[in-house]
């Protein structure tokens, strides 16, 4: 019997193309989830956080160290990880943020690279990349499969996908109903003004610090199960593609970013198979980033053309 | 093709490096039945390293596809799909990469289920019990890879138990694997070089007596070592094949010759016969 659903894009069969789409989607959650902190850390303090992949990466080999080298229960581990993000990152906006808070955004930037470069450099003192074995830290729900569309999809692929789901939708209402969610609302808009009116600005931007740090934890937690390897470097700047899901959303809007990084996600995996533009794959989040932008500038340019004339 | 320094006059390597490693992979797996062989190496050698075992496979009739790879590896998962998308069930994948790589292929084959719907190969970096240990038994009897060297027994042999001395008292964290076997026979004849010279050793006698290296027998090597004043080196040109089995390394198969599809092979047997390097 043959079967009706066969047919090809690009050349590339769909039962062939089904299983980079569910990498993918899986990728676009992580890099969702890490945009998702990416923005909200942004929107409260104006500092764009390039050390999200190595604080990700760092916590993930301490996990590692514990799942393989004591006899705490995975779990335990796991919540490092996620925990250690958060901490860290709080750890350097509570030390350097009072410090940078009144310079522009890009030295604030250069400050996290700077953050990011010692970390990198801690990992290859502590846990040099290669030799003779590889590190793994795969996740538990990695063993417990399903078959959806005749495509194999793990437990772990599903979990990234709805975690980042959840946590947009979490932080939206977070962000609307609370009173802490206000007030980063309140200094996204005008900082001083939100001084003068009595936030405290200082706990407000250590709550998102703490959260935008748990966010990189739990991409770092998930990021090397997906792409089988716990090598920090790769980890590192594989979250570089979560700052073109940010750069989508335009730094301003979770849900925007969200599609950005499963677009980023997406794109990447999608063009796998194609073996013309295969190489070029790794480009793919930043082209995205420069379209979206364009399009979504668009009105702008129409307007300032106007005013102009 | 890639000039590589190890095929000029001035280098006899004691292994048989990437490209005949894959061809004896490639051997094994065609032997064994794969229909189409897909081949993935790094791709700062891939032109060297994947262009033998393709000649093997054009030889044989076979479709093969190869695939470099960039490291550090960030998707195995995509990549490995693809290579089975193109190899098919029962088809052939060849690996070569060191034991910080190849995990990452070996682990997305265990994720997406196809560790038992392809035929495995691989060069000879994972021929150890560090690898077989992690990945056995999901991997027992479908690995077909390709180890230059005697397996990693202190049992085999007078040399190799000497080696498992050595690396106990010098190096006790470094785990015995192929690269450890290629460091104890390269010093192995590099001494057996210096103790032949007779009179001044100087860098033309030692230059001389390494030359003048033939038949070197050692129970890490299928063949004897040799030198000879030969255009190029290739004297560890017969390799045996191997498996995991209960967290073990075994042997598959005993040594078997590479295959003269390649010309240097073809070359190196003349050359063997005619100059008696190898007890031939």
């Amino acid at each position: 019997m043959t079967n009706v659903l066969a047919f090809s894009v690009f050349g590339v069969e769909w039962q062939f193309l089904k299983p980079f789409i569910v990498i993918g989607l899986a990728f676009g959650g992580v890099y969702a989830l890490s945009g998702v902190g990416l923005v909200v850390l942004y929107r409260a303090t104006g500092v764009l956080n390039v050390a999200f992949g190595a604080i990700g990466a760092a916590g993930a080999l301490i996990a590692y160290y514990i799942v393989n080298h004591t006899s705490w229960p995975n779990w335990l581990a796991y919540t490092v990880c996620v925990v250690f993000g958060g901490v860290v990152n709080l750890a350097y906006g509570m030390v350097f943020g009072p410090a940078f808070a009144r310079r522009d955004a890009l030295v604030k930037m250069m400050g996290t690279l700077g953050l990011a470069l010692i970390l990198l450099g801690l990992m290859a003192w502590r846990a040099p990349a290669g030799g003779a074995f590889a590190r793994f830290l795969p996740l538990g729900t990695s063993n417990t499969h399903y078959v959806i569309l005749k495509t194999t999809v793990s437990l772990t692929q599903i979990i990234s996908i709805v975690l980042a789901l959840v946590i947009t939708i979490a932080v939206t209402i977070f962000l609307r109903v609370t009173n802490l969610g206000t007030a980063m609302r309140a200094l996204a808009n005008d900082r001083e003004a939100s001084a003068m009116l009595g936030v405290p600005v200082r706990r407000v931007e250590a709550a998102a610090w703490f959260g935008s740090g748990l966010a990189c934890g739990a991409a770092g937690l998930i990021l090397p199960d997906l792409i089988t390897s716990l090598d920090y470097s790769a980890l590192t700047f594989l979250v570089i593609s979560s700052l073109a899901a940010a750069l989508i959303g335009r730094l301003r809007s979770l849900w925007v970013t969200f599609l950005g990084g499963m677009a980023v996600g997406l794109a990447q995996s999608v063009l796998s198979p194609y073996a013309r533009v295969s190489a070029y794959r790794s480009a793919a989040p930043f082209v995205l980033a420069i379209v979206a932008l364009l399009y979504l500038s668009r009105r702008r340019v129409v307007t300032m053309s106007r005013t102009a004339n | 093709m890639q000039a590589e320094c190890y095929s000029t006059p001035s280098f006899a390597e004691v292994n048989s490096g990437p490209r005949y490693s894959n061809v004896g992979a490639a051997q094994a797996l065609i032997k064994a039945g794969a229909k189409k062989l897909a081949i993935a190496s790094p791709d700062t050698i891939s032109a060297y390293a994947d262009g033998g075992p393709a000649l093997v496979a054009k030889a044989a009739g076979i479709p093969v596809k190869i695939f470099p790879t960039h490291l550090p590896v960030t998707d195995a998962t995509s990549q490995l799909l693809q290579m089975y998308q193109f190899a098919g069930d029962g088809g052939g994948i060849l690996i070569d990469f060191t034991p910080d790589t190849a995990p990452a292929f070996m682990k997305a084959a265990e994720a997406q289920g196809i560790v038992n719907k392809v035929l495995w190969g691989s060069s000879t970096p994972i021929a150890n019990t560090l690898m077989s240990s992690q990945f056995s038994p999901e991997f027992d009897g479908h690995l077909w890879i390709d180890n230059e060297f005697s397996n990693v027994d202190p049992s085999v042999g007078p040399d190799s138990a000497l080696m498992f001395q050595v690396l106990s008292k010098y190096a006790p964290k470094i785990a015995p694997q192929a690269f450890a076997q290629m460091g104890y026979l390269d010093g192995k004849f590099a001494v057996n070089a210096l103790m032949s010279i007779k009179g001044a050793i100087t860098a033309k006698s030692y230059n001389a007596a390494v030359v003048g290296l033939k038949d070197q027998k050692t129970d890490i090597l299928c063949k004897p070592f040799y030198v000879g004043n030969l255009a190029y080196h290739i004297p560890n040109n017969t390799n045996i094949i191997v498996d995991y089995k209960n967290k073990n390394v075994v042997v598959r198969s005993g040594c078997t010759n590479f295959q003269p599809v390649d010309k240097a092979i073809a070359q190196t047997r003349i050359w063997e016969k005619k100059y008696h390097l190898n007890g031939q």
